[in-house]
């Protein structure tokens, strides 16, 4: 991963990453500036760093008001719109995000939506693990349908469209799960 | 980044009422509590036993005791009444059902026979009958024995010799105040020895088992460990930052446990054995530190058995389920030296948990050699290392640490 083997080079894999997944909890005693704080300073940040970092994804998610509460005290979307933040503290070049809408209102939702679209204006390669197609259909440059653990398309969404003669992704995925579970079974 | 874990598992504490209840006031104040309860219920038991006038019960007294009873001008704290034969197995019932503390049965013509004593095969008896299994009666007989008996048969030896100065062959160690030739300092220290190493070796594990479950069994189980986990910081440094920030938190909380428990001596004197005369040997500063290295390498053994069994653990339940039998091994080792006597063989110094109560002893008894010391201190270090070493193993089985 941005050429670094996993296995030999772990620590710069994880220094490329920022990684977000509903499986990921954040100490609840802390506050979000705290916690912010501490993911920087394992992530070698200088306290310059991190203040701007901090400044910038607390502006965008609007965690400013919440900043100095407890977790425990947070929503589920407040939390979840911490755990983005604190994924993305050390600015990372690659960004993998599993379901991250899932559990949240649609306003936060929107907000995250919009959030990965300005990093992939920055250049960021973000991968997303989704359900929802829409999601993937709104945000997803190139698109792998997994299926039984199996990727059974790539590529772009008018390509698997094309190859799937379908309308859009939804129906699309369908197809191709017919397509397999029947090989299956 | 050893030091920002660090911060953070002492943050975690020291910014959280709870915990800081839990692991530092409420150890203190129940030891102090504790300690000063029991050595105040036990002082006002003795009270109790030495103010109890005792009911003793006399059958077949010979005048001479009578009147040598009547006589006398101290109050011996007894209500006696004087019975007759038929009234004995009623008395000894009272007795066994604590109503009545003690019988004296004197031999039939007891006068008589003490008169005649050089023509008697075996001197006339006094039988006495008391309960041992209750307080009052046990202290009832000695009382009767040392306060009157003694005194009574002073009186029948001087009318039988014309001087009780006569009926004495030899005294021992009347005049002789420097008889016991012991080191006062040592004299305390063995007080003091009898239940403090197993004190201390109880509490230093105790204080450590919650907060250690929790720091590490708790962030696996809220998820919390997997997002530490993602950053780019060893395992290790990981693994020492919590096993660190362990020991620091549990020192603390052994220091306010004790803390509480000298809080507690003047109330306690009665069951910690000091206190009173007794009170605190005067240690060397060399002392206090082989105390302090001793305590500090225990500490290192405990968060280390606690911290690798937290990680192997998938929940803090389970977690406890591993350590209860390492804390019950532990409160075993340290209830099997309280009654340990001379000096233990040199090996057993290199018995990890075990060694360090056996060197505690032997400090407070000023007869820890260096050997020992050093053996103790090698085989805690040796063993906190193997299991740091597991510990950071386990930290990097991904399988292990996100529960998978």
């Amino acid at each position: 991963m941005n050429n670094y083997d996993v296995i030999k080079k772990p620590m710069e894999v994880r220094r490329s990453i920022g990684f977000l997944t509903n499986e990921l909890k954040l100490d609840a005693h802390f506050t979000p500036r705290y916690t912010m704080a501490f993911f920087g300073q394992l992530h070698n940040l200088s306290k310059r760093e991190i203040e701007i970092q901090t400044n910038d994804l607390f502006s965008y998610f609007d965690i400013h008001t919440f900043a100095d509460k407890r977790i425990s005290d947070l929503s589920t979307g407040m939390k979840q719109k911490l755990s983005i933040a604190v994924s993305l503290i050390h600015n990372p070049d690659i960004i993998i995000f599993d379901e991250p809408t899932n559990g949240l209102d649609i306003i936060t939702a929107r907000s995250v939506t919009e959030y990965i679209k300005v990093l992939k204006s920055q250049g960021k390669l973000v991968v997303i693990s989704t359900h929802i197609m829409s999601v993937a259909s709104k945000l997803c440059d190139k698109i792998a349908i997994i299926i039984e653990g199996k990727i059974v398309a790539e590529g772009t969404i008018p390509s698997i469209l094309q190859q799937t003669r379908t309308h859009d992704l939804e129906e699309a995925f369908f197809y191709l799960y017919h397509q397999t579970v029947k090989e299956v079974l | 980044m050893f030091k920002v874990i660090l911060k953070k598992e002492l943050r975690r504490v020291f910014t959280d009422r709870r915990l800081i209840f839990s692991s530092f006031l409420l150890p203190a104040l129940s030891t102090f509590l504790a300690y000063t309860i029991m050595g105040m219920m036990a002082t006002s038991m003795f009270d109790d036993i030495n103010e109890h006038t005792a009911s003793v019960y006399i059958q077949n007294s010979p005048e001479s005791f009578k009147h040598y009873v009547t006589s006398l001008t101290d109050d011996v704290n007894m209500e006696i009444q004087w019975i007759e034969a038929v009234e004995i197995e009623e008395t000894k019932k009272a007795i066994l059902d604590g109503e009545a503390d003690l019988l004296v049965v004197f031999e039939d013509r007891f006068q008589e026979k003490i008169a005649d004593y050089q023509n008697q095969a075996y001197p006339p008896e006094i039988k006495t009958y008391y309960n041992p299994s209750e307080n009052y009666s046990e202290t009832a007989k000695h009382r009767f024995i040392d306060q009157l008996l003694i005194g009574y048969e002073d009186i029948l030896l001087a009318e039988r010799f014309g001087n009780i100065d006569y009926s004495i062959a030899f005294i021992i160690d009347e005049t002789n105040e420097e008889s016991a030739i012991q080191n006062e300092e040592k004299a305390k220290g063995k007080a003091l020895s009898m239940i403090l190493p197993m004190i201390i070796g109880i509490i230093l594990f105790s204080s450590a088992m919650g907060i250690g479950i929790d720091t590490i069994a708790g962030e696996k189980e809220r998820g919390t460990m997997a997002t530490l986990l993602l950053a780019p910081v060893k395992r290790e440094t990981i693994a020492f930052g919590k096993v660190a920030g362990l020991a620091i938190v549990s020192i603390i909380s052994a220091i306010c446990s004790l803390g509480g428990i000298l809080a507690s001596l003047p109330f306690a004197s009665s069951i910690l054995a000091v206190g009173g005369n007794g009170g605190i040997p005067q240690f060397s500063v060399g002392q206090y530190g082989q105390l302090l290295l001793i305590m500090l390498s225990l500490v290192g053994v405990n968060v280390g058995f606690i911290c690798l069994l937290s990680v192997k653990a998938r929940s803090v339940k389970e977690a406890g389920t591993y350590i209860t039998p390492i804390f019950l091994t532990v409160m075993l080792t340290a209830f099997s030296t309280m009654f340990s006597q001379g000096t233990p063989e040199t090996y057993r110094f290199a018995i990890p948990v075990y060694s360090n109560i056996l060197a505690i002893k032997a400090m407070l008894n000023f007869e820890l050699g260096l050997i020992q010391f050093w053996l103790t201190i090698a085989s805690s270090i040796v063993t906190t290392l193997i299991l740091i070493k597991a510990i950071t193993n386990t930290f990097n089985n991904e399988k292990v640490m996100l529960n998978a």
